[in-house]
């Protein structure tokens, strides 16, 4: 099968029992892969369940998939996903990563990994090829993911072969709820608590070796399509870019469109910050570049600290995101500071947007005299303070002090705060919003509101097509979008998150070398790679289906149109910077959204669509929760 | 060619040619012609933001206009902006030889330099999207992102005719000057 190993591996927990499960074709034809299949498979083990389950409670399934593109060398295809319900939002929960996870897995013969129920102690799994069991992990638990995927390295791992780890560090144990899955140190599932759900479950982790190869259903086809993707890589001044500068290298020209948060969502300009967390700022202590599994962007940074009072050895460098969650969104102007917090972040098994944001939050309403030492247990809350910053992840992670409220979230933050913290609490459906305001892309904003997961710029490709980093000229998309407008983007989404439901979350290709994709190269590369026939309109019906799904999931677990929304602080104008006076016309935008979604007055899609896209029995529990049946 | 570029003469002739269009060549100005050329010099010359963004740039930066004979540009032009810490020293047409050995190049074809002329289309997207190419050191572009954008901007506010907008006959006329600056000064 093209693409496809043909099997998924079941691991009850709670029996300590490892199945081979085939994967079922309607799945391969209907969901095609990634989060599209995973959210099939939740949908399905938790029928009838899902509106009462608790994230936390062991009958909450933790998925993790690869997409049909995994282990092949199309490039910036090194994606994996990992699908529960979420801990921090209580909806659909979904984290990605690049690395080499994926690829092994398929190497391994397996599409992606089914974890049932929960161990009553610590364990991992261990994947060698067909083989697959269950470990004690006893002496693993407490200790942070950087010792303990060296240690499982070393352990399984041979002279010419380092196995893939994905393991939760201490946040995860201690159910701080965006704990991510740190695969390999660097790469992490981060959003919506995804390690949280594993340390639930008393699963400290994975390692993955395998020597097979993935199937081509078309070679010949798929080598010519290969061919022509790295050719526009090799043009592309973005895959340069991202090369030169990682994921950070567009803070400059961000910062100039108004594009980067910074002092939690309410400075427009930062200059002399932006000037010292930039890409030729991180170049004083970048020791390396780093690659995903046969990607030639190499967009990972290794940084290294020699001296000062934030040393650390080589290792992995933060991303853009963390960059601004603690740089930008904290008023941290050191690259030295941030890099250590990253690390730290990193080891003890972090989400960095929500940890940062979080974090920015809290300083912001003690900076504004909403919240007192008698709440911070003692602790002055000031920006630019990074001693200050990196000792409440610490406290976050342990969960202790302060810190024991702040790993709730900002959301939760704010409902135990009380009083006007509400209004600069940055969430949508209780997820940090990500780093790039929608003020300076008003088309961002109606996708953040209209996530699936909550704020998310990753699950459609909005955020590329409206910055014109990525042209879609077959769905009429050209590139030449007004970002502080929204006059039109409410098609502009709803096109983006169908199209990018297939390309990002069920094919997992990496939205930077993704850039380089336009819509034939896709569906040429679903064609060869699977050898069945896709055509455009099969992969935007492929993306709603998946979208309506996952929407359906939200509606069961009680979140509706109410959520859909931008949270005050990011609907207030700023007064200086490039998206000064710009707000989001939410009211228009979702009004012109809801149309082209064919919703009802109570934002359920309707049964006709429902049924076309073979999802009459999602409509069917619909109707029945509505009912309050 | 009646001058050669480089030397003082060239250089007498040019500003003197400019004088003169400017004097009798009716605004707005089309893309390129040495009145607009001369035009966005002076703009260059006179922003402020330009000069504090641009502080510390070294390097000339060549717009290079890709022929298009339809629409009356029957050979490429370079337009060579001689910039230094923040002053821009210079703008001038300059020969294709001298053209492609500046240190920064931003290639495109006509349409898309009138795309971005007129607002249509922002600079740094279509370097993105590869609809202008850029050769140099884009480590250096991205330090001076702001300077960058701004010389794309202050293009924006020249009130420009563009060579799609022209009657074949004034085409024809556009072309036959560019005939004849080129055999005087060869761009």
């Amino acid at each position: 099968m093209g693409g496809y190993c043909g099997k998924l591996l079941q691991v009850d927990l709670t029996a300590g029992v490892v199945e081979n499960i085939p994967l079922r074709e309607d799945l391969v034809e209907n969901y095609l892969g990634g989060s599209g299949i995973g959210a099939r498979l939740l949908y399905e083990l938790l029928e009838g369940k899902i509106s009462a389950m608790d994230p936390l409670e062991a009958g909450n399934p933790l998925i993790f998939m690869t997409g049909p593109f995994s282990g092949t060398t199309l490039p910036s295809t090194a994606r994996m996903t990992v699908n529960a319900l979420s801990p921090l939002t209580g909806i659909w929960g979904e984290a990605n990563v690049g690395g080499q996870l994926s690829a092994q897995l398929k190497f391994a013969g397996w599409d992606g990994v089914v974890f049932l129920g929960s161990s009553a102690k610590p364990v991992y799994l261990h994947i060698d090829g067909e083989k697959a069991r269950l470990l004690p992990a006893g002496e693993l638990w407490g200790q942070d993911t950087y010792a303990v995927t060296d240690l499982l390295q070393r352990r399984h791992g041979g002279d010419n072969r380092k196995p893939a780890v994905a393991v939760i560090g201490p946040a995860g144990e201690n159910g701080v709820l965006y704990a991510s899955i740190a695969h390999n140190k660097g790469h992490h599932f981060g959003r919506t608590g995804m390690g949280t759900v594993m340390g639930s479950k008393k699963l400290k982790g994975l390692v993955v070796s395998g020597t097979g190869k993935v199937d081509i259903g078309n070679p010949e086809g798929y080598k010519e399509v290969r061919q022509r993707l790295l050719n526009k890589m090799k043009e592309s001044l973005a895959v340069e870019l991202f090369n030169l500068y990682g994921t950070n290298c567009g803070i400059d020209a961000g910062h100039l469109s108004g594009d980067v948060p910074i002092k939690n969502w309410q400075l427009g300009e930062w200059g002399e910050g932006i000037n010292a967390l930039n890409g030729p700022a991180f170049e004083a202590i970048l020791a390396d570049r780093a690659t995903c599994y046969a990607c030639p962007v190499a967009c990972k940074r290794v940084v290294e600290i020699k001296e000062g009072p934030w040393q650390m050895p080589a290792g992995p460098g933060p991303e853009y995101e963390t960059i601004t969650s603690f740089g930008t969104m904290c008023m941290i102007p050191d690259a030295a500071a941030v890099a250590k917090i990253n690390e730290r972040c990193n080891q003890l098994g972090l989400d960095t947007i929500s940890c940062g944001c979080t974090v920015a939050f809290a300083i912001d309403c003690f900076e504004k005299g909403l919240i007192k030492e008698e709440q911070t247990g003692g602790l002055e809350l000031r920006w630019n303070k990074p001693e200050l910053v990196l000792k409440l992840v610490e406290m976050i992670a342990a969960r202790e002090g302060f810190g024991a409220v702040l790993a709730l979230g900002s959301h939760r933050l704010a409902e135990k705060l009380g009083g006007e913290t509400k209004k600069y609490a940055a969430v949508v459906k209780k997820l940090e919003v990500p780093m790039h305001d929608p003020r300076a892309y008003h088309g961002l904003g109606l996708a953040y509101a209209t996530s699936i997961r909550g704020a998310c710029h990753v699950s459609g490709v909005t955020m590329g097509v409206e910055q014109g980093n990525m042209l879609l000229e077959d769905l009429g998309l050209d590139g030449c979008h007004s970002g502080p407008s929204s006059t039109g983007k409410a098609r502009l989404v709803a096109l983006t998150q169908d199209f990018g439901m297939t390309f990002t979350t069920a094919a997992l290709v990496c939205l930077l070398g993704g850039m380089v994709y336009n819509e034939r190269d896709f569906v040429d590369c679903l064609s060869n790679v699977t050898g069945r026939e896709w055509t455009l309109e099969r992969v935007m019906r492929c993306g709603r289906r998946i979208w309506l799904l996952k929407r359906a999931i939200n509606l069961l677990r009680g979140a509706g149109p109410t959520d859909d929304c931008l949270p005050e602080v990011i609907r207030t104008p700023l007064t200086e910077g490039g998206a000064a006076g710009s707000v989001p016309d939410m009211e228009l935008m979702l009004k012109e959204f809801s149309a082209l979604r064919g919703f009802d007055r109570d934002g359920y899609p309707s049964r006709e669509e429902m049924t076309a896209l073979g999802l009459a029995d999602v409509y069917a529990a619909l109707e029945k929760c509505r009912r309050g049946q | 060619m009646t001058y050669a570029y480089g030397t003082a003469e060239w250089e007498k002739a040019y500003l003197e040619m400019v004088e003169k269009r400017l004097a009798t060549v009716a605004r707005p100005y089309i893309l390129g012609s040495p009145e607009w050329v001369a035009t966005y010099e002076k703009m260059i010359q006179e922003s402020q933001e330009y000069k504090e963004a641009a502080k510390g740039w070294e390097g000339t930066v060549v717009i290079h206009i890709m022929a298009n004979p339809a629409l009356g540009l029957p050979e490429d032009s370079y337009l060579l902006l001689d910039l230094w810490h923040g002053e821009c020293r210079s703008v001038r047409l300059v020969p294709r030889e001298v053209g492609v050995k500046a240190d920064y190049i931003l290639s495109g074809e006509l349409e898309r330099w009138e795309a971005v002329t007129s607002g249509a289309l922002n600079v740094t997207k279509a370097m993105m999207q590869g609809k202008i190419k850029l050769k140099g050191s884009l480590a250096k572009i991205v330090r001076y992102v702001k300077a960058s954008t701004l010389l794309t901007e202050i293009a924006t506010h020249i009130e420009t005719r563009h060579l799609s907008q022209l009657s074949d006959e004034e085409r024809e006329q556009y072309r036959k000057e560019l005939n004849e600056l080129k055999a005087e000064f060869g761009f």
